[in-house]
């Protein structure tokens, strides 16, 4: 029997450990395979989420008011610093507190995260070093202007939405979160795998509001000296296209640092005398009075069920139309007017204007006001409802309801958001006007019109006037109630609600002051006067959503009117010219749109069209070039971007241009998109950024 | 001849070693110059992150200084300039097609 040897035995021990090794090596691969696989995977590769870029808010010309801007938040692990001091040094260069700068150097901590975000090339010498590990991170910027911020809310730390239109499209504005494998690198760093299988992050869509930059900052300002100069404690101005309901502005400012949202949706008020028209149109849609229908005012002083009412201004003779009650704001007249309607109609009225109910704007909270049911009035609700008591409303209610007289009637849904885009620059929303009801005939809105063209004119509304273009209002002065304690003397809201131009409003502005204590507290001192100031910079400013074409139409309109048919010799006298000449007379049978006029005298000097008692204004020229052949401009000054993809620079830029845009440039070459982008709705004036490629 | 065979044999075995040891040192350098030129494209990405970051910051910087806000209070002072009555403002309308 042959017995193995030495040699034997070592070659068959070594063939075991062959085997045993193949059969843990086929145990590895074969049996634990997917194990091992996934633990490599967690040892070579971590997956970490990408944050999605928030969708940008833009104003309505397109200027970003919060946008995402991509930070790092900054992380230490201070036994892999191999250079101590010169971290500390970075550190101190990016404004990092001392104490942090401290702990993050200290050996004995293992991962210390500082504080802050910061700008990736402001802390590229620091993310550069061994052991300061970086992670992205996207910071919400938002424009300066606090007006702005109200409206367009905030997002705190963690990009979470906690107020205004940040909160309402939160879904829309937050995109989808992206995912990426990324391979670990034992000196620290990851890197993104190409090709690995990441999922993009989707960048939440573009929200494109109503509001106009320029016109919300002329606001804001006019209302921050108006605010210094009456010593208000808060007040509002709130800008609406009466054609589009598209809200161009909306201003709140309160002493108070509580304050918080927008005010003006949020903040009812008694309006006092801005309501009375809303009586006068209610009265003329009855056929219960005619315009120039008169009224005794009693010397100023009436008596209904057992409570004295007062005129604030006493005019001159026995008796008032109710032109001029309104022009006079006479709380006698409009409260005798105004018993000519039974309760019921007073208040369905009213109600029909939008009063007692949100409008329903885009917005996380809005009142709705008080608007009481007859059933629960007392003998002197009506008069007191006449006068604009016992009612409470909010700004953008009542410039809502104005802008009824200002289109012709309809009671339209206000609007603050345009437009709202995709990533990829596609229109998933764009506003439409919306007419909630018609709330008084076409007619009776002109009336309206020549009866509140009036107030400015002669009447409590002077100080809101124009040199050159007719403008339309009235004044409000209100005794302000103090919870629990009623009236209280000295404190008052003072508000102006103005239509502009008056012929074929563009705007409808609403301005409000809270307890005005300067030398006068009335409307026609305090609130008229801001009127005037934003309109002026309005006019001044080329982006501030104003249709100049039809605006010199109606500065020519106001001119013809004012130098009288025997100085210009209209050739195309525009039909709106009439009801306009003929105010003080009976509405015509209907109202047309202003036409243009041509002079043929162009240019004409209108020396001395300034009105009387502002005597320091410089002499005007208004020059107005011939509109023969010019089409009428369309009912409001919205346009489309046309589809200039393909077109060379030169013609792209021509036909922007020739659409009445302003054309900002980014490339060469042929055109490739604009933004916004081809067939979105601008008006005049707005700016496109033409985007070419060689 | 056992002499050439083993000869023979040991040349086979030094270059299949010789082999692997190339192909072991290419999938090395493979990988190696993979990692490098992933590091390239992480800093080039981050550099693009953080130029497109400063570009934001500073188009949001100018958009604050030539806002209304800052603009007119300075024109206002420094300039004594002031915005024009309505009278003041000349608008010069055109027809369409005038070049």
């Amino acid at each position: 029997m042959h017995r193995p040897g030495r040699a034997g035995l070592i070659h068959a021990a070594l063939v075991l450990f062959a085997l045993a090794l193949i059969a843990r090596a086929a145990q590895v691969q074969l049996w634990q395979g997917a194990l091992w696989t996934l633990r490599a995977q967690k040892q070579h590769y971590a997956v970490s989420d990408i944050p999605a870029p928030r969708g940008e808010i833009l104003d309505a010309n397109g200027i970003p008011l919060a946008e995402s801007r991509e930070m790092v938040r900054v992380s230490v692990a201070p036994r892999e610093l191999t250079n101590s001091r010169a971290a500390a040094r970075e550190m101190d260069a990016l404004d990092v507190p001392r104490s942090w700068i401290t702990r993050a150097t200290d050996k004995s901590r293992a991962w210390v995260t500082l504080p802050g975000e910061f700008l990736p090339g402001a802390a590229a010498q620091l993310t550069a070093m061994r052991g300061v590990y970086v992670e992205p991170v996207l910071q919400r910027v938002y424009t300066l202007r606090e007006a702005t911020r109200r409206v367009v809310g905030r997002v705190n730390s963690n990009g979470e939405a906690l107020e205004g239109l940040e909160l309402v499209l939160d879904s829309l504005l937050q995109g989808r979160r992206g995912k990426v494998t990324r391979a670990r690198d034992p000196r620290g760093p990851r890197f993104a795998l190409p090709g690995g299988t990441d999922v993009a992050p989707v960048p939440g869509d573009d929200v494109v509001l109503t509001i106009n930059q320029a016109l919300q900052e002329i606001s804001e300002r006019a209302l921050e000296e108006a605010m210094s100069r009456t010593g208000a404690d808060g007040g509002d101005i709130v800008i609406i296209d009466p054609n589009d309901g598209e809200i161009r502005a909306i201003v709140s400012k309160r002493s108070d640092p509580r304050s918080s949202g927008i005010p003006a949706l949020t903040e009812p008020f008694e309006p006092g005398s801005v309501m009375k028209p809303f009586m006068a149109a209610a009265l003329l849609q009855a056929g219960k009075v005619r315009p120039g229908e008169t009224v005794p005012i009693d010397g100023g002083t009436y008596t209904i069920e057992g409570r004295t009412i007062h005129d604030a201004e006493r005019a001159e003779g026995a008796a008032l139309s109710l032109r001029d009650v309104i022009r006079y704001s006479s709380n006698v007249g409009i409260v005798k007017f105004a018993q000519r309607l039974t309760p019921r109609e007073e208040f369905e009225a009213l109600r029909d204007f939008g009063f007692g109910t949100p409008t329903g704007v885009d917005y996380p909270a809005e009142a709705g006001g008080v608007l009481r049911p007859p059933a629960q009035w007392s003998r002197q609700s009506a008069a007191s409802l006449a006068m604009g008591y016992e009612v409470s409303v909010t700004p953008v209610q009542l410039v809502t309801a104005y802008a009824a007289f200002a289109n012709g009637g309809e009671l339209l849904q206000p609007a603050l958001v345009k437009e709202i885009r995709a990533p990829d620059g596609t229109v998933i929303y764009r506003h439409t006007r919306t007419v909630v009801r018609r709330v008084v005939s076409d007619q009776v809105a002109h009336t309206m019109r020549g009866i509140l063209q009036g107030v400015v004119e002669e009447g409590t509304g002077k100080r809101a006037e124009l040199g050159t273009y007719s403008v339309a209002g009235k004044t409000g002065t209100a005794r302000s109630a103090v919870p629990g304690k009623g009236y209280v003397s000295g404190r008052y809201s003072a508000s102006f609600v103005g239509l502009f131009p008056a012929d074929h409003p563009q705007y409808v502005v609403v301005v409000k002051l809270e307890n005005p204590t300067g030398s006068s507290y009335y409307a026609a001192n305090t609130a008229a006067p801001i009127m005037k100031v934003v309109l002026e910079a309005a006019i001044a400013s080329r982006d501030a959503a104003l249709d100049r074409r039809e605006l010199a139409v109606s500065e020519s309109l106001a001119t013809a009117v004012r130098g009288g048919s025997d100085s210009l010799a209209v050739t195309r006298v525009a039909s709106s010219v009439a009801p306009r000449a003929t105010s003080t007379a009976e509405p015509p049978a209907a109202h047309t749109s202003p036409a243009p006029v041509a002079l043929t005298s162009a240019p004409h000097a209108t020396s001395g069209t300034a009105p009387t008692g502002d005597t320091a204004r410089v002499t005007s020229a208004v020059f107005t070039l011939p509109l023969h052949d010019v089409p009428a401009p369309p009912p409001h000054g919205a346009r489309a971007v046309p589809d200039v993809h393909g077109l060379t620079l030169r013609d792209a830029v021509y036909a922007l241009h020739h659409a009445g845009f302003h054309v900002h440039v980014s490339g060469f070459g042929r055109a490739q998109s604009t933004s916004p982008a081809a067939g979105a709705m601008l008006q005049p004036g707005a700016d496109v950024t033409l985007v070419a490629v060689p | 001849m056992a002499r050439l065979v083993a000869a023979r044999g040991r040349t086979i075995i030094a270059l299949a070693l010789l082999g692997f040891v190339l192909i072991a040192a290419g999938v090395i350098w493979r990988r190696a110059e993979g990692v490098a030129q992933l590091r390239a494209l992480q800093a080039l990405d981050q550099q693009r992150l953080r130029l497109e970051a400063e570009r934001a910051s500073l188009e949001s910087d100018i958009r604050d200084a030539s806002s209304r806000a800052v603009l007119v209070p300075i024109a206002e002072s420094r300039l004594n300039m002031h915005i024009p009555s309505d009278t003041q403002v000349v608008i010069i309308t055109r027809s369409p097609g005038t070049p």
